[in-house]
C-alpha cells in the first residue's frame, strides 16, 4: 500500500537546478504520469523516487515514512530505466524470471510468473532467445516484464514504451494500464508523449525546468489547462494574440489582428488587458458556407485553406483567417471524409465556450511556449 | 526530375530474407511513405537506394538508369536518418556548405545556395551556431538542408524524427513536407508512425515481412485497406468473427454473434466465413435499443483521450469492443456497466477472408 510524498524537493547539477523546490503526492494504487519535454527533469525525478539520485534538499516519504536516507533496495520499489540492461548470456525466459528470484521467490514460482509477463507482453514465442537476437522495442519490453515479474508495488517506469514502434505503443499502453490496475500497484510513468499520459494515467504532472505546471486528471488537465504551456504541451491548440475590448456581465468582446472581434465566455480579463485565447484544433469547426454552419451562437470567421492532411481518425486543415492569423482546425473523419482542397474559402466556426482565455505572458508567447 | 523504379529487389541476412522480390515505382516529385513493423525490411530498403547496401538481386533505376554501380558519393541521393549526423566541431554554415565543398563548387557558388536553404528552414540565424546549441528539431533541419545542398533531387528519409520529443516531430513533419514541396523533390520516408506517414505522403505502401502488402492514398489506405493487416496496422479495429448470410445491391449482410451487419462490400459471397473489421470512431454509442447494423453491450470502461472518450464494451460472446467518441460531438450521458447500443454505417465495415494461419499470427506486429 504504497502512497508516495515528495516536499521541497532540490536537486541541483552543478549549476543546473534540475528539480526545483517540487512538492508532489502520489495516493496509494494510483497512476501518475510525469510528462514533459526532453530536459524538463523526467528522469531525476524518478531516480530520487527510486533513491538513486539523493535530493540536495527536500523529503521524500514512502507510507508517512521519510525515506530520504533509506537505500534504493529497501524502498520496495523497481526502476525499470529507459535503458534497459538485459543480461546478455541469458534467455528472455531467464532474464525476466531474475526479477522474482532475485526478491527470494522460489524458482518453480519465478519462472511461471515470467511466462506470464512475458505473454502479456507479447513475447511468449521468445523465452528461449538471447536478448541480442530481439530488436530493440522485444529488448525493452523484456526489460518491463521484469520489473512488472518482481510484483513490487511501487513501479517506476522510465519510457517504458519509448522504443517500440508506434501501432504496439498503442496496443500496450492500454495492457499496462490493465495489469497495474488489476495489481493493485503504485505506479509513476515517465514519458514525453501527451497522447500515453492521457491514456494510462488517473493523475498527470506535467513538468516543465524541474518545476511542476499542473498536476491534475487527464481531463482537467486537457479542459481547464492552468497555463499557456500547458495548454500547448498537452493536446495543442491555436493561440491568437487579442486585446480585451469590452468586458460584459458574462462574455467579454475581444479584439484580434486588424481588428476582427469575437466573443468569448471568459471574463476574468480587464478591458484593454492584452491577452491570448487558446482554441482546440477539434473545437475549430469549419463550413463550406455561411448557410452549412451548425445552428447555435457561434464566432464564424472567414477563411481560406491552406494546406489539408489526413491523419486517421481526423482531417486536419491549416486556414488563413481574414485577417492574415494562421490556425488549424481538425475535424472527426466521420464527419468530414475528404479533406477540403486547397484555396477553397470556408468559413470557421467555434462557440464562446470553446476559447480560453489567459494573459499575454510576460516573457513572451513563443518563449512561453518553447519545448526544446 | 528523379523517379525511381525497383525491380525484384532481393536482400538476404543469412537465413532471413530482408526483401523479398520487392517491385515499386516512385513518381517524380511524389512524397512516398513506407511503414511497418520491425524487421520488415523497409530499412533495407532504403539502404540499398542509398548505396549503403548492396541487394542480392534486382535493380534500381533512377529516371531510367540502373545505380547498381553507381558509389554512394555519385548518386545524387540525400540521405537522413534517425541519428542526427551533423559534424559536431563545424558551425551551421559549415555543416550545409560540406556537400558543395567537396565537389569542388567554389565558396561563392555554394553560398547562394546553402543561403537559400538555410532561409527556407528558418535558421539564417543561427548559421554560426554549433550543431549542439540547436535542438535536436533544428538539427534535423540542418541535416535535411546539408542534404539538399549537394544538389540532390531525391531525399531518402529513415526515420527523420525518430529521436525527436513527439510534440517536436508532429510541427517538424509539414514544415520538411511542405519545403519538398515547394522545392519539387521526389521523397522516400520509411517510418514505423502510421500518422506521421498519413499525414505527410502523398501514397503509402505497406511492407510486412520483406515484401509489399499494398499501397495507396493514405486515405483510401485507412478507410478501405485490402489486407487485414493494413487494416489493423494503420490504426485501431475492432475484429470480429461472422458469416455472410446474403448478398444485397449495395454490398451484403454480415452475421455477428447474433446481430447482422451490413457492409458494402460486394466481393464476400453467401455462407463465407469472414472477419468483419470496425475502426473505433467509427461505432456510436448510446444507450437504449438500436434498430440497424448495430450491436449490444454493457459498458467496462470509459476513459478521457482528450479529442476523443473512449468506451470498452462488452458485447455477447465476451468480446470487447472499443469505442472512440470525438469530443467536440458533445458529452455522452453514459456510465460505467450501462447497457448500451453500438451502431456503425455499412461503408465502415470492412470485411476480409478467415486468414489461413490465423488472425492473431496473421496481425502480428513484428
Amino acid at each position: 500500500m504504497p502512497s508516495v510524498k515528495l516536499v521541497d524537493i532540490v536537486k541541483r547539477f552543478g549549476a543546473i537546478t534540475a528539480i526545483n523546490r517540487l512538492s508532489m503526492e502520489i495516493a496509494d494504487k494510483e497512476y501518475v504520469c510525469i510528462l514533459g519535454p526532453t530536459g524538463s527533469g523526467k528522469t531525476t525525478l524518478l531516480r530520487l523516487f527510486a533513491g538513486l539520485t539523493i535530493p540536495d534538499e527536500g523529503e521524500i516519504y514512502i507510507d508517512d515514512k521519510l525515506v530520504n536516507k533509506m537505500p534504493a533496495e529497501e524502498r520496495g520499489a523497481v526502476y525499470v530505466p529507459q535503458q534497459y540492461a538485459l543480461f546478455p548470456h541469458l534467455t528472455v525466459l531467464e532474464n525476466v524470471a531474475f526479477g522474482p528470484l532475485a526478491r527470494g521467490v522460489n524458482e518453480e514460482e519465478a519462472l511461471r510468473t515470467a511466462r506470464e509477463m512475458l505473454e502479456m507482453m507479447m513475447l511468449g514465442h521468445r523465452a528461449d532467445s538471447k536478448p541480442d537476437e530481439l530488436s530493440g522495442g522485444m529488448q525493452q519490453r523484456v526489460a518491463l516484464a521484469r520489473g512488472l515479474a518482481t510484483k513490487a508495488k511501487l513501479l517506476l517506469l522510465d519510457e517504458p514504451l519509448g522504443a517500440l514502434d508506434a501501432r504496439l505503443r498503442v496496443e500496450l499502453r492500454y495492457k499496462l494500464r490493465r495489469l497495474a490496475e488489476e495489481s493493485g500497484v503504485t505506479t509513476i510513468h515517465v514519458t514525453h508523449d501527451q497522447a500515453e499520459a492521457t491514456a494510462v494515467s488517473d493523475r498527470i504532472a506535467v513538468l516543465r525546468e524541474g518545476r511542476i505546471r499542473q498536476y491534475a486528471t487527464p481531463f482537467h488537465v486537457y479542459m481547464r489547462p492552468q497555463s499557456l504551456f500547458v495548454a500547448h504541451f498537452v493536446g495543442g491548440a491555436n493561440f491568437l494574440q487579442a486585446v480585451v475590448a469590452r468586458r460584459h456581465l458574462e462574455e467579454s468582446v475581444l479584439e484580434l489582428h486588424q481588428g476582427l472581434k469575437i466573443t468569448v465566455r471568459d471574463t476574468t480579463h480587464l478591458s484593454a488587458e492584452e491577452v491570448v485565447v487558446v482554441i482546440r484544433e477539434d473545437r475549430l469547426n469549419i463550413a463550406e458556407s455561411a448557410d452549412k454552419v451548425d445552428s447555435g451562437s457561434y464566432n464564424t470567421i472567414e477563411g481560406e485553406i491552406q494546406s489539408s492532411r489526413f491523419l486517421g481518425s481526423f482531417v486536419s486543415h491549416q486556414i488563413r483567417l481574414a485577417n492574415g492569423d494562421m490556425v488549424m482546425s481538425k475535424t472527426p473523419t466521420q464527419r468530414l471524409e475528404k479533406p477540403m482542397p486547397v484555396g477553397k474559402k470556408v468559413i470557421v466556426y467555434f462557440k464562446p465556450s470553446d476559447a480560453l482565455v489567459y494573459s499575454y505572458p510576460a516573457i513572451g508567447l513563443s518563449r512561453e511556449l518553447r519545448v526544446l | 526530375m528523379p523517379q525511381v523504379q525497383i525491380v525484384g529487389l532481393t536482400k538476404r541476412f543469412g537465413s532471413i530474407v530482408a526483401l523479398e522480390d520487392v517491385d515499386l515505382d516512385i513518381r517524380d516529385k511524389e512524397y512516398l511513405s513506407i511503414i511497418g513493423p520491425s524487421g520488415c525490411g523497409k530499412s533495407t530498403l532504403i539502404k540499398c537506394i542509398a548505396g549503403i547496401m548492396a541487394p542480392d538481386k534486382g535493380k534500381i533505376l533512377v529516371d531510367d538508369h540502373a545505380i547498381g554501380n553507381v558509389p554512394i558519393q555519385h548518386r545524387r541521393i540525400g540521405y537522413v536518418f534517425q541519428e542526427i549526423a551533423l559534424f559536431p566541431h563545424m558551425r551551421i554554415i559549415e555543416n550545409v556548405s560540406y556537400g558543395p565543398r567537396v565537389q569542388g563548387q567554389t565558396e561563392l557558388s555554394a553560398k547562394a545556395l546553402v543561403n537559400e536553404l538555410l532561409n527556407l528552414i528558418k535558421l539564417s540565424d543561427r548559421v554560426n551556431s554549433l550543431p549542439m546549441e540547436l535542438s535536436g528539431g533544428a538539427q534535423q533541419k540542418v541535416a535535411v538542408a546539408r542534404a539538399l545542398a549537394s544538389g540532390s533531387a531525391l531525399l531518402l528519409f529513415d526515420e527523420p524524427f525518430g529521436a525527436l520529443d513527439s510534440k517536436v516531430r508532429a510541427d517538424l513533419r509539414y514544415e520538411i513536407r511542405k519545403m519538398t514541396t515547394d522545392l519539387g523533390l521526389t521523397v522516400l520516408h520509411v517510418t514505423h508512425d502510421q500518422e506521421e506517414a498519413m499525414s505527410i505522403s502523398d501514397r503509402v505502401v505497406v511492407m510486412k515481412a520483406g515484401r509489399v502488402i499494398e499501397d495507396g492514398p493514405p486515405l483510401q489506405l485507412y478507410l478501405h485497406p485490402k489486407t487485414i493487416f493494413t487494416a489493423n496496422f494503420l490504426g485501431e479495429a475492432n475484429f470480429l468473427r461472422g458469416r455472410v448470410i446474403q448478398q444485397t445491391s449495395t454490398g451484403a449482410v454480415v452475421q455477428v454473434e447474433d446481430t447482422h451487419l451490413q457492409t458494402t462490400d460486394k466481393t464476400r459471397e453467401v455462407g463465407q466465413e469472414v472477419i468483419v473489421a470496425i475502426r473505433p470512431e467509427f461505432i456510436s454509442v448510446a444507450r437504449g435499443q438500436g434498430d440497424k447494423n448495430c450491436l449490444r453491450g454493457k459498458v467496462v470502461e470509459i476513459r478521457f483521450m482528450g479529442q476523443a472518450v473512449r468506451y470498452e464494451v462488452e458485447i455477447a460472446g465476451g468480446r470487447t469492443i472499443c469505442v472512440e467518441h470525438p469530443t467536440c460531438f458533445g458529452e455522452l450521458e453514459i456510465e460505467p456497466l450501462d447497457e448500451v447500443t453500438l451502431t456503425t454505417a455499412p461503408q465502415h465495415v470492412m470485411a476480409y477472408s478467415v486468414p489461413e494461419q490465423g488472425l492473431e499470427k496473421e496481425l502480428q506486429l513484428e
